[in-house]
């Protein structure tokens, strides 16, 4: 069995970390990630959780997930095809529940550098 | 304690757990798996911690679990069926330690002290392809820290609304 340096080094990218998104089929979630760090997840809704860094103290948000992504898109009116800009994803659950969680979301989000590029694909989910 | 091993050219992680045999109502020791295409897709998006964290706290530490919870109480569509969050399994503890990974592909590992009032959640699924995978009784989807719950020491903040139901706990 590999080790942790011996796994890394074969298979880790060359590229620095990014912040991104992706669809974890598994759970049903879009996971979006702005640091590689240590993450405590912080539940706020039934569609968010929040994730904080568990070991730096301030302006400590990393990301976060959006869950049910399935019963979200139907909610939503939305096919769940291809690959989506994260800003429309939330914009479009902001107009469906403005309530201060998704706001909260929102504007810890739109902090993020290069937030507006951010995509993610939902082939996955598509094909479920 | 892990293992590797190859089935159908697909290499899988094999992690000591406990894990509740729900037809005789009793815990058994298992074995839980994870793909190493899964861990490689964190290594493609250089989340080198969350492979630092697999090796070192959920390889190391699922046997060590206090808490095993069923069911998340969210939508959750999986496997082609709408109600996959009923089947879903969360492993509780509370280690004394946690670890991240600094500076990139040629980095190093950095263990620090585990987030003070947290516990360490690991998401299996059980597994439903026996016929492939005989030998192994879930596998391992996701990890990371919780609030700890106040008045369940080493379960996640509100697990009573958090999960379905408690399976067992380790006295």
């Amino acid at each position: 069995m590999k080790d942790l340096n011996e796994f890394i080094k074969e298979f880790g990218s060359e590229d620095d970390f990014k912040a991104n998104a992706f669809y974890d089929k598994h759970l049903d979630c879009i996971r979006v990630r702005t640091r590689d760090c240590s993450v405590i997840e912080e539940r706020l809704s039934h569609i968010f959780t929040m994730l904080k860094s568990a070991h730096s103290g301030q302006d400590n948000f990393v990301g976060f997930t959006i869950k049910g992504v399935r019963h979200l898109f139907e909610e939503l009116g939305m096919d769940p095809k291809g690959v989506f800009r994260l800003t429309d994803i939330i914009n479009a659950i902001v107009g469906k529940y403005p309530d201060q969680v998704v706001k909260e979301v929102r504007e810890a989000f739109v902090s993020v550098e290069g937030y507006k590029e951010i995509e993610v694909e939902l082939k996955e989910l598509a094909t479920a | 304690m892990v293992d590797i091993v190859e089935i159908d050219s697909e290499h899988i992680f094999l992690v000591d757990a406990k894990f509740f045999n729900e037809d005789k109502n009793e815990v058994i020791d298992a074995k839980i798996g994870m793909l190493t295409s899964d861990l490689k897709a964190y290594a493609l998006r250089s989340e080198f911690t969350q492979i630092a964290q697999f090796y070192h706290t959920v390889c190391d530490g699922l046997i060590l679990t206090r808490h095993i919870f069923e069911g998340l109480e969210r939508p959750l569509y999986c496997d082609g069926k709408s109600n996959g969050d009923s089947v879903k399994l969360a492993y509780s503890r509370k280690p004394t330690k946690d670890c991240e990974w600094v500076g990139g592909k040629h980095g190093y590992l950095q263990k620090l002290d585990a987030p003070e009032g947290h516990v360490f959640a690991v998401i299996v699924s059980p597994n439903v392809h026996t016929e492939k995978y005989p030998d192994i009784k879930g596998w391992i989807e996701h990890w990371s820290w919780i609030k700890e719950d106040q008045g369940l020491n080493e379960a996640p903040i509100n697990w009573v609304d958090r999960y379905n139901c408690k399976l067992w706990t380790w006295k």
